[in-house]
């Protein structure tokens, strides 16, 4: 072996370093400190526990990826893969994941993503969707194989009749965010009308998914109404306040999810009550009216108006018969006036007195002149008192001398 | 805001019910005739029954979403 340069024994550290595999990936438990988060979105910091310490990088493109935010002191499962920095004669640890450790760390992360989706407005009440108040086909979120399923099958049959669509996730461990997110995105395109998402009981770990910003961000994003229910009566996951309702255990949600038969039932029952009293209440109401109406109209008032009208009656025909009887009279007057100009006139006066008139037999015109007349034709002589029934037997005229002379 | 009056048979539980509460609130309100009440009662009486009808339906649904190549497909799924 020669001398090396510098760069050249860095170089080969370096291979050897991340040749071995067991040095390629490996877990290492410690605590953050002398954190640097670099304006290039680039993590560095010193990982160590009470007796070393070993210089970490945590690249932007792993950080992104983080489930939580790391910060000073907090202890941490780094995920990584030994590397050195020839520049500085430096090897370190370059992070691929990390996790909080333990209880403690998990709670801080927990509260970490819930400020920040609070700051955001995720969990604010205008947010929340209305549930429907029937739904006819509930989607559910959860393991086939689990007990929340069964649960909820449950408790759905003794339910208001509905349809349940169930999209299979894994709800623990290592996949778990993400095929809940992709089993929410299923359910989505689906008609489902809303949608139950969780799980049974287990520990905080067990249930960590539901912590998880990108689930949160999921059921914030779901067109479709979603009740969660992660099985522990007491804490919240951030699912649970970003969901539109909360359920503390799966049967629970079906519960809150689709009212019950039997109530239903009642109150179907007690507005058909409702509905026959109040027909009944109408009926009674307008028989009440039609009486009260009919025993308005008063008997005795009736036979007066009879009454009054009768004798009205009788006052008009009376005066109708006045009327009439002084008509007649005035006519009867003036009868007998004209008859008396009329007898003035009369020819029956002056066959009275001795004069009297030629008829001709054939058509009783009166003779006027001798040129009406001819020999033997029959002439009806009318007198006072009778007709003489003669025949033409000459005619003379009359001579105005004979009149002289006897003059 | 009369909505067209669907076939009792045809209309969803929710709906059926819906109109049913309303119905029944304008009765109990009064100010009908009497064969605007007969009239309300009646359709009342029959949206009952689908309502009826619908909570005793037996048959549902239990199906598991299953997605295959992209796309999604329903089986009905058994739970035990």
């Amino acid at each position: 072996m020669g001398i090396y340069t510098v760069s050249q024994l860095n170089e080969y550290i370096k291979q050897v370093l991340t040749q071995d595999p067991q040095l390629g990936q490996v877990w290492v438990r410690g605590e953050i400190s002398n954190l640097t988060k670099h304006s290039s979105g680039h993590y560095y910091f010193t990982l160590k526990d009470k007796g070393a310490q070993i210089s970490c990088v945590s690249f932007r493109m792993t950080n992104r990826t983080l489930k939580f935010e790391p910060e000073a002191s907090m202890k941490v499962l780094v995920f990584g893969t030994v590397d050195v920095y020839t520049v500085r004669g430096q090897y370190q640890l370059r992070v691929l994941d990390m996790r909080p450790d333990g209880i403690g760390e998990l709670y801080k992360a927990y509260e970490q993503v819930r400020n920040r989706l609070e700051g955001e407005g995720l969990f604010e009440v205008v947010h929340k969707k209305k549930l429907p108040r029937f739904p006819s086909k509930v989607g559910v979120v959860t393991s086939p194989t689990g007990a929340a399923v069964h649960d909820i099958i449950h408790v759905l049959k003794r339910r208001f009749p509905v349809d349940i669509l169930l999209s299979p996730a894994i709800v623990q461990g290592e996949n778990s965010a993400k095929s809940i997110v992709r089993a929410l995105e299923h359910l989505n395109r689906t008609d489902v009308d809303l949608i139950i998402v969780g799980r049974g009981g287990g520990s905080l770990e067990d249930m960590w998914s539901f912590n998880e910003e990108i689930v949160a961000r999921a059921i914030f994003d779901s067109k479709v109404p979603i009740i969660s229910a992660v099985g522990h009566e007491t804490d919240y996951t951030i699912a649970d306040f970003v969901a539109d309702a909360r359920a503390p255990t799966p049967s629970a949600a079906a519960e809150i999810a689709v009212p019950e038969k039997s109530d239903l039932k009642k109150h179907v029952l007690s507005l058909i009550s409702r509905m026959q009293q109040s027909a009944m209440h109408s009926i009674s109401e307008n028989r009440n009216q039609v009486d009260y109406l009919s025993s308005r109209i008063d008997h005795e008032r009736f036979a007066e108006i009879l009454r009054r009208d009768m004798q009205r009656v009788d006052e008009l025909s009376s005066r109708i018969e006045f009327g009439l009887k002084k008509i007649i009279e005035s006519k009867l007057s003036s009868l007998s006036g004209l008859a008396g100009r009329l007898n003035a006139v009369s020819p029956l006066n002056t066959l009275e007195r001795g004069y009297s008139i030629a008829l001709r037999n054939s058509d009783h015109s009166v003779v006027r002149g001798i040129d009406d007349v001819s020999p033997d034709e029959c002439l009806d002589i009318r007198l006072i008192d009778g007709t003489v029934e003669c025949r033409v037997t000459g005619v003379k005229p009359e001579e105005r001398s004979i009149g002289k002379k006897r003059s | 805001m009369k909505e067209k009056k669907n076939e009792p048979g045809e209309m969803s539980f929710e709906s059926s019910l819906e109109e049913l509460e309303s119905l029944v609130e304008k009765l109990e309100k009064g100010q009908l005739t009497l064969d605007e009440s007969l009239g309300i009662f009646e359709r009342g009486m029959k949206l009952a029954r689908v309502c009826n009808q619908k909570l005793s339906k037996a048959e549902r649904k239990i199906e598991v979403l299953i997605e295959e190549n992209g796309k999604l497909k329903t089986e009905s799924f058994i739970d035990d």
